[in-house]
């Protein structure tokens, strides 16, 4: 491997610009001052959504109203979902760390298009902005959950029009950087990055492009009807004004589960990259991964129909979508065989990463099987809207983006700041973070199983000791949550200086200094050998 | 007048007005309404009486994309409103009659003779804009077997209840090999709804080239009774379309950025 050599170009988190202090920050068109915009951002809103479910899992620690009437509990978990889906755990990965390290990883010294990246944040931070407000405007909050079902989503008094308006501009956000991601990595690789020199994480950015544009408008037009059926009355969903509430259903899925995969995908990509590096060998299969990850970002679009096995559907629609959601299993399934494969006579370095990965499999691989468990039809009949549904979303989404992304975190540090965090507090965060995590959604499998519904502030006494035990493990998680974030904020003022390689990786980003310089690499490299190359 | 008879003509003049928004109307006594059979055959042999007293088939009528219209001439409900309706989108529609498209008129009532028919198309010629293409509206009669065969395969249940028919209202479009293509169901209807309809049974092969994209943007809502934008067809177009030019203009293209920009 060629190091670049250390060069007297300030890092970007040095240098000195046309602006000033927080100007410096949020008129920066470089793509790594951006991405910390949006970590900062999406730490914050995740704060926020955190918070909300820590609240609402009070709530449920007993029957019956415990600290917020059912209202609120409605408001808590509707503001919880789009937060949680539309402001963190979507743009998550791609934005923040695709941001950073794409361009880094295909040795380009920007993105295609740095002013659009720019304008996405804004996009983005505009689009969270409206969802916050319809909160606090209006007749109430918005009170249907993430989903917007019609027709209650037109008839409820809730503040719904800037809550869909928010996560419309939000669309947008995400339309326009998966635009920019695609254009970089057709045009700007270096020298010798054929496509099969590419790393793993831009090839799962490359797939999460194209389901941003072709997924994201859908959902972009399908809110514009809802606008246009409040306020101009054309009858699009509503019965009443002759539309189909189906049909916004299928529309809001067609979306809604490709996003599943905007936001698993660069994960995969992220624990690609960390179980190599820490195996010290190339991956598995480095092919079968790319098709894998293509054919998951293909297959995903045609899936979206097990989310409404009990709306009302054909049978032949039902054994398609039921047996396409088991296809999509195949190509997953051959992700985590070639990921332990890897490990397999590696040298492994056990790091706090390393760690995150593993957790990262365990609970992925238990967010799968219960997704298949869903995806047959006559257990769909009993589990459908039950709490068994929302643990298995917990630890698909939460579980797979949120351990990946705090893996990503914790392996790409050191490049970012330029500091090396205290390993012993991150593993401690991330210990009670998982215990925390088994604790809180682990009995949901359980109480839905039984019968409990979801979205309801109150319950039947015969769920109460799998609430309790559900409600103390978010606290345990919650602590982890604090834990790790302070050690990552108070790393920043490490002494400890990070090496360009502390890790011993092998693709480009490991060969410029931490933190990068301005324009990333001196020299645009030449790519000789293929990314994992540990031979 | 009886008081069966009194309730009789109510329900006649009731089924005229409704009709038009029921698949079918279900009385205990009597079936009457239209039985879809979208995508079958009207019988073609059929033997019709035209304005001329020959007698035609029916085949040799429809050689192009044609409404088809099932009234009595001396009907004291829908069948005039109908039949007026027609008279609307002929001069509204921007479409050809006679060399685009047809209408034909046929009576249900094997007792009326073609003069009522004569009576009934010159009336409303006096009232319509384009008079002289108005020629090219068609009207006949039958005999009781050769209508029997023709309701039967268009799937126009109807009944006689003393001197009076209940009968659904609406009209049948039919391609130019005799094909059902749609119902167009009440009295009144939109011009473009029938010239999307005719290009439909046309294949898009009338009219400009412009209506086979109208065809492809609107669709009929057959609750509504009209064709209405399709938005979720037209938008997943267009994104497929913009999608598909990013991917052909990013695969194609072989320029490199390698642009240094300003921070």
């Amino acid at each position: 491997m060629i190091y670049q050599k250390d060069t007297a170009e300030p890092s970007y988190l040095d240098y000195k610009g046309k602006y000033k202090g927080i100007f410096s920050w949020i008129f920066s068109t470089d793509h790594k001052r951006i991405a910390l915009l949006y970590m900062f951002s999406i730490l914050t809103f995740f704060a926020i959504g955190a918070t909300l479910g820590l609240l609402m899992k009070f709530e449920l620690i007993a029957p019956g109203r415990t600290i917020m009437s059912a209202q609120a509990y409605n408001a808590f978990f509707t503001l919880h979902g789009i937060i949680m889906i539309f402001a963190v755990v979507i743009p998550g990965l791609p934005a923040v760390f695709g941001n950073f390290l794409l361009p880094i990883m295909i040795g380009a010294k920007d993105v295609a298009f740095p002013r659009i990246n720019l304008l996405s944040w804004y996009l983005y931070v505009t689009g969270v902005s409206l969802v916050v407000i319809s909160q606090f405007t209006g007749q109430g909050p918005p009170d249907t959950g993430w989903t917007f079902y019609a027709p209650y989503s037109f008839r409820t008094a809730g503040n719904m029009l800037p809550a869909v308006f928010g996560a419309f501009v939000l669309g947008f956000s995400s339309i326009l950087t998966g635009l920019n991601f695609l254009v970089t990595i057709h045009r700007m690789r270096a020298p010798g990055m054929t496509w099969l020199k590419m790393p793993l994480f831009p090839w799962t950015l490359y797939a999460t492009g194209w389901v941003q544009l072709l997924a994201t408008p859908i959902i972009g037009i399908t809110l514009l009807m809802i606008v246009a059926e409040r306020t101009l009355h054309i009858g699009f969903f509503d019965p009443t004004l002759g539309g189909d509430p189906l049909l916004y259903q299928h529309l809001f899925w067609t979306y809604s589960h490709p996003a599943v995969y905007i936001m698993i995908l660069p994960a995969m990509g992220a624990i690609s990259e960390i179980i190599t590096t820490y195996s010290h060998k190339a991956i598995f299969g480095y092919k079968f991964m790319i098709a894998s990850v293509l054919a998951i970002a293909f297959v995903g679009y045609f899936i979206w129909g097990h989310h409404m096995f009990t709306s009302g559907m054909s049978g032949t629609a039902l054994y398609t979508f039921s047996l396409l959601t088991f296809i999509v299993a195949v190509p997953s399934a051959i992700k985590v065989f070639n990921w332990i494969a890897t490990m397999h006579q590696g040298s492994i370095d056990l790091q706090t990463p390393f760690y995150w990965a593993m957790a990262f499999l365990f609970v992925f691989m238990i967010g799968g099987f219960s997704g298949l468990i869903l995806g047959s039809l006559a257990a769909n009949v009993h589990l459908h809207n039950t709490h068994f549904v929302v643990a298995h979303f917990h630890f698909i989404v939460f579980g797979g983006t949120g351990f990946a992304f705090f893996g990503a975190m914790h392996y790409w540090y050191p490049k970012i700041t330029g500091r090396m965090y205290d390993t012993r507090w991150a593993n401690i965060g991330l210990v009670l973070f998982f215990i925390g995590f088994i604790t809180l959604y682990g009995p949901m499998f359980y109480l839905g199983f039984k019968g409990m519904p979801r979205r309801y502030y109150d319950y039947d006494e015969v769920f109460h000791a799998g609430n309790i035990v559900s409600t103390m493990g978010s606290w345990v998680l919650y602590s982890g949550l604090v834990i790790i974030v302070i050690n990552l904020f108070a790393s920043l003022k490490s002494k400890i200086k990070a090496p360009s390689d502390p890790w011993g990786g092998k693709t480009l980003e490991w060969t410029i200094p931490s933190p990068p310089p301005v324009e990333n690499f001196e020299e645009i490299p030449t790519v000789t050998k293929g990314p994992y190359n540990y031979s | 007048m009886s008081k069966i008879k009194v309730i009789l003509t109510s329900i006649v003049c009731l089924i005229g007005i409704n009709s038009y928004s029921q698949t079918s109307l279900f009385n205990q006594q009597m079936q009457v309404g239209f039985e879809e059979k979208q995508g079958q055959y009207v019988d073609l042999n059929v033997k019709l009486v035209n304005e001329a007293g020959d007698t035609v088939l029916l085949k040799d009528v429809i050689n192009k994309p044609t409404i088809l219209n099932l009234v009595y001439y001396q009907c004291a409900g829908t069948c005039s409103p109908l039949m007026w309706g027609i008279s609307k989108f002929i001069d509204g529609v921007d479409l050809k009659l006679g060399k685009d498209y047809n209408v034909i008129t046929i009576s249900f009532d094997p007792t009326e003779g073609i003069k009522l028919g004569i009576n009934k198309k010159a009336s409303y010629i006096s009232t319509m804009k384009k008079k002289e293409e108005a020629k090219n509206w068609q009207f006949f009669v039958s005999d009781s077997v050769d209508i029997a065969k023709l309701t039967q395969s268009v799937g126009f249940d109807y009944q006689k209840v003393n001197d009076q028919f209940v009968h659904p209202t609406g009209l049948i479009a039919l391609a130019a090999d005799g094909k059902i293509i749609r119902y167009l169901r009440g009295i009144e209807f939109l011009p473009f709804d029938i010239k999307i309809t005719m290009v439909e049974a046309a294949k898009g092969k009338i009219g400009p080239s412009i209506n086979r994209l109208l065809a492809i943007c609107y669709g009929y809502d057959s609750k509504g009774n009209q064709f209405v934008f399709n938005v979720t067809r037209v938008s997943a177009i267009v994104i497929l379309f913009i999608v598909l030019t990013i991917f052909l203009f990013l695969a194609l293209s072989r320029i490199k950025i390698h642009k240094k920009v300003s921070k």
